[in-house]
């Protein structure tokens, strides 16, 4: 080996993961050479410096923080429904030989509650429903608003709090679904962004949903949400979005770990 | 006492065990905050990055397979979050501000050695500012920890040879870049 070749391992050498005979073949050539003794010295001296290069204290509001936001973390885990929870849950519960007795004895359930409630509260019930249909209307249409007032806060907090607002109605109207669709392409935090991805999965019998599930593709830069997206056409079973993820594989700076799991996606929809 | 080790921890809080990852939080949150401070040279915004390397890696932990490190994973999301804040980053610019540490860098005897060394030191932050995000980040990683060049080529999604290089290239820019502000300011340097 000549010096330029033993120049180019000082930094392995500075790093100590060389081996016993390559440290000792290398050390043999050091201590033989002037010019690679001393630009090993003044690399070993750059090194050094970089250590000692210096970082500021973390402030006394980092590990509250940290604390804050897993309890935040912890008690919309609670409350918000997910699909990943969810899906879980039932798989644990819906075994070949649990199943079929849970579904029947739940359908009892439902069918009794169903037939007491009818047979006692007919004619009365009649009215409180008419009234109690209005008012949920009316919640309904505040809870939306609320929802899409929140999803244009300035603080990313803020949205995501939208967002799983959103979520937990049962139906979402147009003015929600295009907003969220909105917050999907084009909000600056990722984090909002992925919350916003779960929502619309909900909504994908709503009209518009899917398509623009599918548009949004061509429009996300982050890996994350690339990745996230093509595990939600599979999960939605979407192939009009095979295009749009074939598309997506031709670009130049895709991450390696996305275009594996593009692919397997596309593998899925095909 | 055995101590659990991170990716047993890691693996408890896939399963539910929220409360775990504060006890990876304690250990890792040190390391990983250099990390993104040397990467921007920004406090505020390296404590805020911090807060939100955390929450993805509580948020995506059903990601985590337990078959890699869980430090190589940690690192791969930090890579994530600063790429995906990149824009908000580029603007704000690095800020090392040399002021704010004359006091920990500055031991010298002589008043005449303590500017010499600070003088050393700004050229070096300076230098390392000017590196392409991808070397200054191969860089901070192989000085952060000690990490392999294994680690540190699946942290990128490289080859160990392929990290090596990087490194070695970085080291190389880094020097040129130095030797440049040593000249110009006048300081003997590398």
């Amino acid at each position: 080996m000549d010096c330029k070749q033993y120049k180019a391992q000082f930094t392995w050498w500075l790093s100590g993961q060389m081996t016993a005979e390559e440290s000792q073949r290398f050390q043999a050539h050091v201590a033989a050479c002037s010019e690679c003794r001393n630009e090993l010295e003044a690399e070993e001296r750059l090194f050094h410096l970089l250590d000692a290069m210096p970082v500021p204290e973390l402030t006394d509001q980092v590990k509250p923080g940290f604390n804050n936001m897993l309890d935040d973390y912890k008690q919309k885990s609670k409350s918000v429904w997910s699909w990943q929870t969810m899906g879980n849950r039932i798989n644990r519960l819906w075994t070949p030989r649990t199943g079929p007795r849970l579904a029947y004895g739940i359908l009892l359930l439902i069918t009794g509650a169903a037939a007491g409630y009818m047979i006692n509260h007919r004619s009365v019930e009649n009215t409180n429903q008419q009234q109690i249909a209005q008012l949920s209307l009316q919640l309904q249409e505040m809870r939306q608003n609320f929802s899409v007032a929140l999803l244009e806060n300035n603080s990313a907090a803020e949205r995501i709090r939208g967002v799983a607002y959103a979520g937990e109605m049962a139906d979402a109207n147009k003015q929600v679904i295009q907003a969220l669709l909105t917050t999907l392409n084009n909000d600056p935090n990722v984090n909002v962004r992925l919350v916003t991805l779960e929502a619309l999965i909900k909504f994908a019998g709503e009209p518009g949903v899917r398509i623009g599930l599918v548009q949004s593709i061509d429009n996300q830069e982050s890996p994350l949400m690339q990745a996230a997206i093509a595990d939600a056409m599979v999960r939605l079973q979407e192939k009009k979005s095979v295009g749009s993820l074939q598309n997506l594989l031709k670009k130049k700076a895709l991450n390696e770990m996305v275009k594996q799991r593009v692919t397997q996606c596309i593998q899925k929809l095909i | 006492m055995v101590q659990l080790t991170d990716n047993a921890i890691m693996l408890t809080v896939k399963e539910g065990n929220l409360d775990g990852m504060a006890l990876l939080f304690e250990r890792h949150h040190h390391p990983l905050f250099k990390f993104l401070f040397r990467m921007t040279g920004d406090h505020v915004a390296s404590e805020d990055l911090l807060q939100t390397v955390f929450y993805r890696l509580i948020r995506y932990r059903h990601t985590f397979s337990g078959k890699g490190e869980f430090r190589t994973w940690m690192y791969h999301v930090a890579r994530n979050v600063l790429k995906d804040n990149a824009k908000k980053i580029k603007k704000a610019g690095l800020q090392y501000n040399i002021a704010d540490f004359e006091e920990s860098i500055a031991n010298g005897e002589s008043a005449d050695e303590r500017v010499v060394q600070q003088q050393e030191m700004a050229g070096l932050m300076d230098a390392l500012q000017q590196l392409p995000a991808e070397y200054r980040e191969a860089l901070i990683l192989s000085r952060i920890e000690c990490l392999k060049y294994s680690e540190i080529g699946e942290i990128l999604e490289i080859s160990e040879g392929a990290a090596k290089i990087r490194v070695y290239r970085a080291i190389d820019q880094l020097r040129n870049i130095y030797k440049k502000y040593n000249t110009k300011a006048g300081v003997d340097g590398l």
